[in-house]
């Protein structure tokens, strides 16, 4: 997680749609998720090797939009409450490394979405809060 | 509002930056490894595997903002704890059976989540190359690590 210019992310939760763009961020490419879990020691129990991470940058264009259903969540357990709606989902997304290596995702296509979600939430210390940020 | 005490979580920003600085501004460089995605040939060809750490992107924008703090728990791949809870992969899942979409804790504010695959092309790779993106934002209130109220944004990758 990385603090970003506040204009790089928009959310209007009313009007189901958000956008994030962003380019040319410095990531940590730990090649796979044992290692990005284990900040390069590998995983020797499953046969993963360590493997030292390169530096990368990444940009990538999200846009959520159209509502498909709704939800006021209070989540005790988790300590979270919120409004939420479920939206469909597009992504271009591309990368490349320090030795050039480039990956370009293919042209946005929301039938590639799984799940995705806006909400305005309150947890924590703002769990009993009216939510008015 | 009540205002709960801050909990000694780690400082997440301050371990990525000393992590980052630790990897790549070293004197002595030690990387040996040209991937960015590793490829695997399976049933449907090919796989693509990218773990992408976050380096302090605060540092070269001069973005000032304090450190927020995780969410407590997350999702425990391999028995390790990641302040995260992934959104469900499949579509059906009542909305309202989600976990906490937030990665910051004590945050009053907006998310936007999602999870999304596809497929893409690489450098000298021939043929598609699959993934899956884990990837969401949040913009709002929270209670940083100092035990002060801020306003930020924040980017997950």
């Amino acid at each position: 997680m990385i603090p970003v210019p506040h204009d790089a992310v928009q959310i209007d939760l009313d009007g189901g749609f958000a956008s994030v763009r962003m380019n040319n961020v410095p990531v940590s490419d730990a090649h796979d998720l044992l290692n990005n879990l284990t900040n390069g020691q590998g995983f020797p129990s499953l046969g993963i090797p360590p493997i030292a991470p390169v530096p990368a940058t990444v940009s990538f264009d999200i846009e959520w939009s159209g509502i498909t259903s709704s939800a006021k969540i209070v989540n005790e357990m988790q300590n979270f409450r919120g409004t939420f709606v479920q939206t469909g989902g597009t992504i271009n997304w591309s990368a490349i490394d320090q030795n050039g290596f480039a990956f370009q995702s293919e042209a946005p296509n929301p039938a590639r979405n799984l799940y995705s979600v806006i909400g305005h939430e309150q947890n924590g210390a703002f769990f009993h809060s009216d939510g008015n940020d | 509002m009540n205002r709960a005490p801050v909990p000694p979580w780690k400082r997440l920003l301050e371990r990525k930056s000393a992590e980052h600085y630790r990897r790549f501004h070293s004197e002595t460089p030690t990387f040996t490894r040209r991937g960015f995605l590793s490829t695997a040939v399976g049933a449907a060809g090919f796989a693509a595997v990218s773990q992408l750490s976050l380096t302090p992107y605060a540092v070269g924008d001069k973005i000032q903002t304090a450190e927020p703090k995780p969410i407590p728990g997350g999702a425990v791949p391999f028995g390790i704890v990641v302040h995260h809870n992934p959104l469900p992969a499949v579509p059906t899942t009542p909305l309202a059976s989600i976990s906490d979409p937030s990665e910051i804790g004590d945050f009053n504010g907006l998310i936007a989540d999602t999870m999304i695959r596809g497929g893409g092309t690489g450098t000298g790779v021939a043929g598609t190359l699959a993934y899956r993106a884990d990837m969401g934002a949040m913009q709002g209130e929270y209670i940083g690590e100092d035990g002060n109220h801020h306003h930020g944004s924040f980017v997950f990758i």
